[in-house]
């Protein structure tokens, strides 16, 4: 055994040092060749993952063209078959009035009435298909214009009210308010009036009424920090209330917070409308009274936000 | 078995015992001892440390394994990404080791074969089952035992069953220590 500072105890000092240099030495040669061999299969997997990404995205931009053509060829195919089922329910529709013109057996009468009015109906109704099939997945959100929502509201008012009256329904304006919604015009008005139309159709006798309300938008936009609501609400039974939601917490343009796409041609185009200008709609449930709201994208703060 | 594990005995034993005690355990135990925390080394290079421990200290291999993994939990979390989340006290750390720790080890380290650590609410306690090939439950007792210091709160932790070396079951308490 060797004292502390003693040659052997130098020499087993320098012993120990040189083991641990040589480990050290090992460890890191190791480290390096795992750390090639790792660098190599990253760099094999990041080829294979590029190569990977440029077939998927070839195989996306076939996709989108095949989608694109499909559209379109589903577009020209409705505004051609359009013209071709109008062009001969237009003879049908005005031949039938002529004949009325002459008719004077009053049971005859009755049956052509029935027979113009169903034909109109059924142009109506081809009419619909043709602007849902238009609207359906369009972008109408890149070239807005600023529309008051007083005159949204003060219009849908005019156009409905008379209608309204007649089935025993009294229209009524509440909560509106000085905002402007960022819009395309026709199809919002298209959308309130389906909305009005299956009222006017199915809600029965008592108070309609409007409002809007002004929320806070989920978006981050200085610009534009609120979501103006229009709300119809009416005396039916409303839709099912499985589907209800809360429409003020819905995000404009988030399918996945949106009511599924409903059945019927005047629900599907409201969704199609509402859609299309970026916005969201749902059923809601007020007190006794059911109705529709529809979210929109106010284009200013309002002031009585 | 990864050299991580090498390197942090190596580290408790250097910062415990100094680093002239390392070298004579691999002396001891007849190892060249180069580790790298990316290499693989066979498990019974621990076994023999475990054992020139257990000569030298004179106490037993199951002693200087639970020792060794009391020491080694802080060094094993500290070298987890920062990415990780932990959770913030005993019982629910113990519960997050099967489906968060090790699920990022394997991430970080592909080959490695993490022990299990099935957990089954028993009473106001935890009930541990741990599994592994590697046949380490003294080990996996030292780990555990290291949660009460990691979380500075009296947590106990006894073995209740041995089924064989490969499975052994504990009950973790909080407050009992």
């Amino acid at each position: 055994m060797n004292r502390a500072g003693e040659p052997g105890d130098e020499a087993d000092r320098l012993r120990r040092l040189e083991r641990r240099l040589q480990r050290e030495r090992t460890a890191r040669r190791t480290a390096e060749q795992i750390a090639e061999s790792r660098t190599r299969d990253l760099y094999e997997a990041n080829r294979d993952l590029d190569q990977q990404i440029m077939e998927r995205t070839a195989e996306l931009d076939r996709a989108l063209v095949a989608a694109t053509r499909a559209s379109e060829t589903k577009s020209a195919f409705l505004a051609e078959m359009s013209h071709q089922l109008k062009t001969p329910l237009n003879g049908l529709i005005g031949m039938l009035e002529l004949v009325d013109l002459d008719t004077v057996d009053d049971c005859n009468s009755e049956r052509l009435t029935v027979a113009v009015h169903s034909a109109r109906r059924l142009e109506r109704l081809i009419s619909r298909l043709i602007v849902y099939s238009d609207l359906d997945g369009a972008d109408l959100t890149r070239s807005p214009r600023h529309r008051s929502v007083v005159d949204v509201v003060s219009d849908l008012h005019d156009r409905w009210s008379g209608d309204c009256l007649q089935v025993g329904q009294l229209l009524s304006v509440e909560e509106i308010m000085e905002a402007d919604i960022v819009v395309a015009h026709p199809p919002l008005d298209l959308a309130l009036d389906e909305v009005m139309s299956n009222v006017v159709n199915h809600a029965g006798r008592g108070a309609v009424r409007i409002q809007t309300r002004l929320v806070q938008a989920e978006r981050t936009d200085e610009v534009a920090p609120h979501d103006v609501v229009l709300r119809i609400l009416d005396p039916g039974p409303g839709l099912p209330a499985e589907s209800t939601v809360e429409v003020d917490c819905l995000a404009p343009g988030d399918p996945t917070r949106t009511a599924d796409r409903p059945a019927g041609l005047g629900l599907a185009l409201i969704d199609a409308a509402v859609r299309a200008l970026g916005g969201n709609w749902g059923p809601v449930i007020e007190g006794y009274q059911n109705g529709v709201a529809i979210r929109l994208r106010a284009a200013v703060p309002a002031e009585s936000a | 078995m990864k050299g991580v594990l090498f390197n942090v005995v190596q580290e408790v034993v250097e910062e415990t015992y100094g680093e002239d005690t390392w070298d004579d355990l691999l002396d001891d135990a007849g190892l060249e001892g180069a580790y790298t925390a990316l290499g693989d080394y066979p498990d019974h290079e621990l076994v023999a440390l475990v054992a020139a421990a257990s000569l030298r200290t004179g106490l037993g291999p199951d002693a200087v394994l639970r020792t060794v993994g009391r020491l080694a939990l802080p060094r094993l979390l500290d070298r987890l990404p920062p990415t990780v989340p932990l959770a913030d006290e005993p019982m629910a750390f113990v519960r997050s080791v099967n489906d968060i720790i090790h699920p990022e080890v394997l991430k970080l380290y592909p080959a490695s074969h993490p022990p299990v650590f099935d957990c089954k609410d028993d009473g106001d306690g935890l009930m541990v089952r741990y599994r592994s090939t590697r046949r380490l439950p003294d080990l996996a007792h030292g780990l555990l035992e290291a949660v009460d210091d990691h979380f500075e709160q009296s947590v106990s932790v006894e073995r209740i069953a041995d089924d064989d070396e490969a499975n052994a079951v504990f009950l973790v308490r909080v407050g009992e220590a």
